[in-house]
């Protein structure tokens, strides 16, 4: 297990630095000129030449990567175009925010979509079954712009119970930083009217991503519990005369679980790209809103500073599932 | 004796066919579900293929005097801010996002397929370089990714396809490669070997048909997939361009005319949410009907 481990971290690396190179390669076809953008429109042909060469961009690009590699290893992801400030700032500033709706909305997925995979399969073609079917395939069917549209429509510009944007009422002082993640901040500094500000704020965004996420969750797990509800040894057990409930928790669901992790691993990815719009639409102050901007301004300092980033957090959920796999299934050994 | 078979073939099988054909028929009854799926992927192609013939205007004519008309026995879905009909638009969306699902599904699942085959059954070298590229694309969020690609190369239609071909095929090959993985330690297998069957035969003849159901159930609900990502990257503003009748882009050019014109952005987004809700119900039917351990129990 240890071998495993040290193995995996050190592929853990290999990934990276193809990603790295990848991500280089991505913002380097750029067709714009940043030079151009920062220069401005009413710049100097020497004046932009000058900027090119203090951003090292008339550098062949091998140079270029290497030198990005120096700067990176000493924590400097260089400086966005947008913004003028250290890309790892600005990045700083905006991942609690993408982390807490992500996690929230990753939590409620996992709690509420086992069960109902469950209950699909143990109740098959009938009342129950449909429900959550219906649920699971109308959330993984639902534009999440166009869901996200409706719900501030809704609740916030025909109703109003609920905030429409941001993530504190505008009356209201964030909590001390201690997190960056709001509701364990406010919770630190007994701050009760921020934190009911901040989870009112919760509500439509994590409802959305989670209920968009659902889907391949139960869907999966409905069908890894139907095909192991149908082999042998869950008849064995039945003929055991053992209770219902512990053949389809214990004796299924163990075993339904293989699947199940590879689709909550990926869940993360979803759940990522989910905020990306979902960010968007309720001008979330995170990672992916920071990301369209940056993208649509071609800063690609900042472009690659997040791609690394959440290459970084997605490798390791990666590598939780694939030691998940041999503690749920014995049978899967990592010599 | 060899024309008596060939006389014999055609008739054995073709009652063979017309049974099947009935089973399914029969199956599909029973479950109404996979059946109202089939029915809207079956009329959403054909509105796409049918487009000029059904559309009752030129989807790109503007009429300025016209603009942001309500529902009417002329527009049925109303006008956009330049007055065009969006009825016309998004029939002729229909055309443009189930050609990006189709695609993008299609090359995706064959090259995800052949490599998480390999990945899983050779193990070794061959697994690790394959699933480490894996990793390499599945390190990005999807759509972040494709949203680089489409910046860097310039927003169009076709680039994002081409983006989402190059950061789809991984998870087919995860998919299948756990799928082997779990398959590869199994009796039959195992018993397939020591027979002496060749690693191609174990492969291809004893993995393959085994591991594929979720493949083929994965990529027809990713032709929804698809086609919801391709219409967020529109939405976004990274995908189709105006004045290109996408739905996502529709939806987009809507947005701003929500509070007044609730119409606007609502058909293009219900028009993405019934034809993904298709392909789904669709695949999810798929899975029960191909997967040969289910239909044991389907009579049960």
């Amino acid at each position: 297990m240890a071998h495993f481990l040290a193995r995996r971290l050190l592929l853990q690396f290999v990934v990276f630095g193809g990603v790295l190179v990848l991500t280089f390669l991505i913002s380097h076809i750029v067709p714009g000129d940043p030079a151009l953008l920062r220069a401005g429109p009413k710049a100097s042909a020497e004046t932009i030449a000058k900027i090119r060469h203090d951003m090292g961009l008339d550098r062949p690009l091998p140079v270029q990567l290497w030198v990005y590699v120096r700067e990176l290893l000493r924590g400097d992801l260089g400086t966005s175009i947008r913004t003028q400030r250290p890309v790892i700032q600005d990045i700083t500033e905006h991942f609690p925010a993408t982390f807490e709706l992500i996690t929230t909305s990753l939590l409620v997925v996992i709690v509420v979509g086992i069960p109902l995979g469950v209950l699909s399969a143990v109740r098959k073609d009938r009342l129950p079954d449909h429900l959550s079917r219906v649920i699971a395939i109308s959330g993984v069917s639902l534009p999440v712009f166009w869901l996200g549209l409706l719900l501030i429509y809704v609740f916030f510009v025909r109703l109003g119970w609920l905030p429409g944007t941001g993530r504190l009422d505008m009356a209201v002082e964030p909590p001390p930083t201690l997190t960056g993640l709001y509701v364990v901040d406010a919770l630190a500094a007994r701050d009760w009217e921020a934190l009911r500000s901040t989870v009112r704020h919760l509500l439509l965004p994590v409802f959305l991503l989670s209920y968009v996420s659902l889907a391949p969750v139960v869907r999966m797990v409905r069908s890894s519990m139907l095909e192991v509800l149908g082999q042998d040894y869950i008849r064995t057990a039945r003929a055991k005369g053992l209770p219902e409930r512990l053949i389809v928790y214990r004796h299924a669901l163990r075993n339904a679980l293989i699947p199940t992790l590879t689709i909550i691993g990926l869940s993360y990815g979803t759940l990522l790209q989910g905020a990306v719009v979902t960010e968007t639409i309720f001008a979330w102050p995170g990672m992916a809103y920071y990301a369209v901007g940056s993208m649509t301004y071609l800063d690609y300092p900042a472009v690659m500073g997040i791609t690394l980033v959440s290459a970084v957090i997605y490798t390791s959920v990666n590598l939780i599932v694939d030691l998940l796999y041999g503690v749920v299934d014995p049978r899967i050994r990592y010599d | 004796m060899t024309e008596v078979a060939t006389q014999a073939r055609p008739a054995r099988s073709l009652p063979t066919v017309r049974r099947s054909g009935r089973l399914v028929g029969r199956w599909l009854l029973r479950r109404p579900l996979t059946l109202v799926g089939a029915v809207i992927v079956l009329v959403v192609s054909s509105a796409g293929l049918a487009a000029p013939l059904l559309a009752p205007y030129n989807p790109l004519a503007i009429d300025i005097v016209g603009r942001l008309q309500p529902l009417s026995r002329a527009h049925p879905f109303g006008t956009d801010h330049l007055g065009r009909d969006l009825l016309s638009r998004i029939i002729y969306g229909a055309r443009v996002s189930l050609g990006v699902g189709v695609t993008i599904a299609a090359l995706g699942a064959l090259t995800g397929t052949v490599l998480g085959l390999l990945a899983g059954y050779l193990g070794g070298k061959v697994d690790e370089t394959i699933m480490r590229i894996c990793d390499m694309f599945l390190a990005f969020p999807a759509l972040i990714l494709a949203m680089a690609l489409a910046a860097s190369l310039g927003p169009s239609l076709g680039n994002t396809m081409l983006a989402l071909v190059i950061i789809w095929w991984p998870w087919y090959a995860r998919i299948m490669r756990g799928q082997v993985l779990a398959l590869r330690e199994s009796e039959y297998v195992m018993a397939a070997r020591a027979l002496g069957a060749s690693t191609q035969r174990l492969m291809f003849r004893h993995l393959l048909p085994n591991a594929i159901p979720p493949i083929i159930v994965q990529a027809t609900l990713d032709i929804g997939n698809a086609i919801l990502i391709a219409s967020s990257l529109s939405f976004l503003g990274f995908g189709a361009q105006p004045p290109v009748p996408e739905w996502g882009a529709i939806t987009s050019e809507g947005r701003t005319f929500l509070r007044d014109y609730w119409w606007y952005p609502t058909f293009p987004g219900l028009a993405i949410m019934i034809t993904v809700m298709g392909f789904n119900l669709m695949g999810d039917g798929l899975r029960d009907l191909l997967d040969p351990r289910l239909r044991r129990q389907v009579g049960r």
